[in-house]
């Protein structure tokens, strides 16, 4: 007979862990299948040299100073029951810019300083940026603004569209989940998540996986790693249980599935959604010294190269429209890091990096790896003057192996189930593909689809 | 156990999970969600609180029988004293 849990969750990442914590402290048989040997997902981490920690993925965690229950880092803890310091979250010890090629804004943890550099720049728009923080606080019906676009949401507090155009550069940047527009509730989320509440940095993201698998095993949670999902089995439009790559039937009262819209229909011999095909390409730089010793003065750097910022990934690979940069190490961390590591990435369209011939894969690399590492030090100057002690290259290709989305798309497909629903009953999706952007994002997925679909859904 | 130690019990556990309520006027009879900023997710808290400090267990079916004070008391006597049995 088969195997019978509660409920099983697919993937050990953010959403997934959280999801499984959430669940573990009310059900008896809780599984998450991990097809990985570590967990994480997207944001992992992996050992090069002389064991070396590097994290995948993470650049910072929004959200930092949200400490109400209900939201963000606060909902967090309170759902998980753990203590907010025990993630040892630390602010930025400097500031973070947007960029276009007109000129940059500055941004950090304490929103007077966006605030004062958009009265430099944009002095009339001051009175617009106020009211669109003070709405922010309270937040209007979010079906309504799911059905609107962001340039919509901020034609209704701005008039410059420069300005807009710098405002919706790190949101999109760090949750543009489609080309083109993304929804304004979503937007609204990510604006707040980054500008009102500010960002931190864990001292690397092994310590906050570290963490969420002992608190789920602790809670009598069971996750197993190296297992693949093969197929969702259903049963007359309900949810049974699922089969592994190996053969092994595992049941099951109810699923949550992190491995995307479209991929747990394709799972499930269902089509639904779309995958989507916006994805990342990023090198990582490791130095010997602290960056800002190196002159890198920023934590964050967003880069429009467009004069007039659109959304969307380059039909070659060797081009670019956008920049994200993040300095590892500029946080305010009490022991002096012992890694320096800086990060610059640009998008792609991940189909454009799938089914290439081994050396053509090579060679494209290695040659936007060398664009990036121009970008950098014409950026960081600095830099040249130290050896680079190690670099390597995360492809979209990289992203589709990590976390089963299908063009390696990193904030999901083109379409989310705002409510975690899927045409299976019993089966629903959490992360990305919920709207869960992000890490904090993910983990509120997790816990929010917990908690409604689940637990106060009797499934 | 009385039935005002239970309601004492369940207000304690509302102020750990809602430490900015103002608890000193709560009607017994009035729903607490009527009365004090309380979601459904802080509902599962006070499920949770009653399992891990007291051992009482409450089956999903049950959470709407803990809408007011007065209907928490009732429905948790009984099982207050099957623990004491």
């Amino acid at each position: 007979m088969a195997e019978r849990y509660d409920t099983i969750i697919i993937g050990a990442g953010f959403a997934g862990l959280s999801a499984g914590i959430r669940l573990a402290q009310f059900q008896k048989r809780v599984l998450i299948l991990e097809s990985h040997k570590l967990p994480g997902g997207l944001n992992s981490y992996y050992y090069r040299g002389k064991g070396q920690l590097y994290n995948s993925g993470l650049h910072t965690v929004t959200n930092f100073n949200a400490k109400n229950r209900r939201w963000g880092f606060g909902l967090i803890c309170r759902n998980l029951g753990i203590d907010s310091g025990e993630f040892r979250l630390v602010p930025p010890k400097h500031p973070s810019a947007l960029q276009i090629p007109q000129g940059e804004l500055l941004f950090g943890n304490d929103p007077e300083l966006l605030r004062a550099s958009i009265a430099r720049e944009f002095s009339s728009q001051v009175d617009g940026f106020d009211r669109f923080c003070a709405d922010l606080k309270s937040p209007r019906d979010p079906a309504v603004l799911q059905r609107a676009g962001s340039r919509e949401l901020l034609g209704e507090y701005f008039t410059e569209p420069r300005l807009m155009d710098l405002l919706e550069l790190p949101v999109y940047i760090y949750g543009g989940y489609r080309e083109g527009q993304i929804d304004a509730a979503t937007f609204s989320t990510v604006f707040r998540s980054i500008f009102l509440e500010g960002c931190g940095s864990p001292p690397d993201i092994k310590h906050v996986l570290d963490l969420l698998i002992a608190r789920f095993k602790d809670l009598g949670g069971e996750l197993k790693t190296r297992r693949r999902v093969a197929q969702i089995v259903t049963d007359g439009g309900r949810f049974r249980g699922v089969e592994l790559a190996d053969g092994t039937v595992l049941e099951a009262d109810a699923c949550l599935s992190s491995a995307g819209l479209a991929e747990t229909g394709q799972l499930a011999g269902q089509v639904w959604g779309d995958s989507g095909d916006l994805s990342v390409f990023e090198t990582v730089v490791a130095m010997d010294r602290p960056l800002d010793e190196l002159g890198v003065d920023r934590t964050l750097l967003m880069v429009s190269l467009e004069p007039e910022f659109h959304w969307r990934a380059p039909e070659g690979r060797q081009e670019y429209f956008h920049l994200t940069l993040a300095a590892s190490d500029n946080y305010a961390f009490s022991e002096r890091p012992t890694a320096h590591h800086l990060k610059i990435g640009c998008f792609q369209k991940g189909s454009l990096w799938l089914g290439l011939d081994e050396e053509t894969y090579r060679q494209e690399k290695l040659r936007l790896e060398e664009k990036m590492l121009a970008e950098l030090t014409a950026r960081f100057p600095g830099l040249l003057d130290e050896p680079v002690t190690h670099h390597e290259s995360l492809t979209p290709k990289t992203v589709v192996d990590y976390t089963s989305h299908l063009n390696g798309g990193i904030y999901g497909g083109c379409v989310k189930s705002f409510d975690g629903g899927t045409p299976v009953g019993g089966l629903f999706v959490i992360g990305n593909d919920q709207a869960g952007i992000g890490i904090m994002g993910a983990l509120t997925s997790g816990v929010i689809v917990a908690n409604y679909k689940v637990v106060l859904a009797g499934n | 156990m009385t039935k005002d130690e239970i309601k004492q019990i369940v207000l304690d556990i509302i102020a750990e999970i809602a430490p900015d309520e103002d608890l000193s006027d709560v009607k017994p009879e009035v729903r607490l969600r009527d009365q004090l900023d309380l979601d459904s997710m802080d509902f599962l808290d006070i499920v949770m609180e009653l399992r891990k400090q007291h051992g009482i267990e409450v089956p999903e079916e049950d959470y709407p029988k803990l809408a007011s004070l007065d209907s928490c008391a009732d429905y948790l006597e009984p099982k207050f004293a099957a623990l004491k049995a």
